[in-house]
This record gives structure tokens, C-alpha cells and sequence, in this order.
């Protein structure tokens, strides 16, 4: 076994360890701890596959961003954890058949009969001073143009469907009209009243 | 040499698992969604 398969294996094992508390463990924040864990430990494995950019990204983005967010998210509501383990139990074969199933399944098609190196060969290294990012951007901005500019599209319609989705009416929010505002004038507000100095 | 599908198959395994976190975790929706998330990150890998 070659050093690069023996760290392949151990950052899958903790990939898969990690994954397995995140479902497992009552307690969310523990579960999104462990989330953070596995995303380190496939950012790993993306770094073992030569994909540097994307290692980095994932980290940045997942463990930087979308983690902090959900930790904060979990650190402001008030969790019950009563009423989360109800139907844990209940649930747990049934999730278990099914992921089994689905595993099998899916190594059935991805397995090294289809996959293997025989059929798709190892690319070969690169060079050391070989830059990911560089080959990534090249290609992103010239070949995939297209559709990185509809990928763009997109975001953009989500988000205005995301504002539109949470623009409502509140009827208890104070809120002005701006151009009412502006139409105010002086003497709407400030009245001068003009009256003798009180003798001391 | 790793092969493809090695990796293939990890991304099939947490897929899997994360699938039988949203069956397990129904009640508690943040937990579910750190499953699609995990899901989503071994799609995108």
C-alpha cells in the first residue's frame, strides 16, 4: 500500500465517521461540529486528487460561511432536544434499509468493474509549480462561457425570488412612505410660538 | 494509484448515509439540513 492510498483511506474513514455522527447525534450543535470535520477531511481528499482550488473553496465556503451561519442560527433559537429525539428510534430502521440499499446500489454501478483503473487510467501528476486556479479560470472563461453566464443568470433569479419570497406585508411594521417624507414641510412640524420672559 | 472509483464510491457511501439522516432526523429540520448539505457537497465532489 503506497502512502497515497493509506491517506486516502484515512480521510475516507474520517469522512464517513464524521457524516455518521452528523445524522446520528441528538444534539445539533455536536452535529454541525461534526459536519465541519467532514468538510476539512474531503477538502483533504480533494487536495490528494490535485483539485487545490476546490480544496480551498470548500473550506472558505462551507467551514468559513455556510458552518458560521448555521452555528449561529443554532446558538439563537431556543432547542428543545426533547422533541427532536421523538421518532428517532421509530424511523432508524427504515433509514437504515434505505441508505443500505442505496450504498449497494449505487457501488454496484461506480464500483471498480466500471470505474476501475483499467478502465479509466490514473491522470498522470503534474508538475510542481502546476496552478489549479489558473487552468480553472482559463476554462471557466473561455471554453464554459456559455454556461457559466447562465449559472450567473440563474443566482441572479434566485435571488430576486428569494427577496420576492420574503417581501410581505407586515402590518405591524412603522413603516414611512419616502416620498411623503420628502413632501414634509417646515410648517407641518415646527410651530414658533413667540411669548413673553417669565420675570424672575 | 487511487482509483476512480474509489472515490466514487466514498461519494456513494456519504450520499447513502446522509439519505438515511433525513429518514432518521424528520423532526429536527436544521439537522436535515446539514444532510442535504453534506449530500450536496459529495455531489459536487
Amino acid at each position: 500500500m503506497t502512502l497515497e492510498k493509506l491517506i486516502f483511506y484515512v480521510l475516507s474513514a474520517v469522512v464517513i465517521l464524521a457524516a455518521t455522527m452528523v445524522v446520528t447525534r441528538r444534539n445539533p450543535v455536536h452535529s454541525a461540529l461534526f459536519l465541519i470535520l467532514a468538510f476539512f477531511a474531503s477538502s483533504g481528499i480533494w487536495m490528494l486528487a490535485e483539485a487545490e482550488f476546490l480544496a480551498i473553496v470548500l473550506v472558505l465556503v462551507y467551514v468559513g460561511a455556510v458552518m458560521v451561519l448555521f452555528l449561529f442560527v443554532l446558538m439563537m433559537l431556543d432547542i428543545d432536544l426533547a422533541v427532536l429525539r421523538a421518532g428517532f428510534i421509530k424511523m432508524l430502521p427504515l433509514g437504515l434499509v434505505m441508505a443500505i440499499a442505496m450504498a449497494a446500489e449505487l457501488i454496484l454501478v461506480v464500483g471498480p468493474a466500471n470505474f476501475g483503473l483499467e478502465k479509466y487510467a490514473a491522470p498522470v501528476r503534474h508538475a510542481a509549480d502546476y496552478s489549479n486556479t489558473e487552468e480553472l479560470g482559463g476554462m471557466l472563461y473561455t471554453v464554459y462561457m456559455y454556461p457559466f453566464e447562465i449559472a450567473a443568470v440563474i443566482l441572479l433569479v434566485a435571488i430576486i425570488a428569494a427577496i420576492g419570497l420574503t417581501m410581505r406585508k407586515r402590518p405591524d411594521t412603522k413603516y414611512l412612505d419616502p416620498a411623503t417624507q420628502v413632501l414634509v414641510k417646515r410648517a407641518d412640524r415646527v410651530r414658533l410660538v413667540s411669548m413673553d420672559a417669565e420675570k424672575g | 494509484m487511487i482509483a476512480l472509483s474509489d472515490y466514487l464510491i466514498l461519494g456513494a457511501i456519504l450520499f447513502a448515509i446522509s439519505v438515511a439522516g433525513i429518514f432518521i432526523n424528520r423532526k429536527n429540520v436544521i439537522v436535515l439540513l446539514m444532510c442535504v448539505e453534506l449530500m450536496h457537497c459529495r455531489a459536487e465532489g
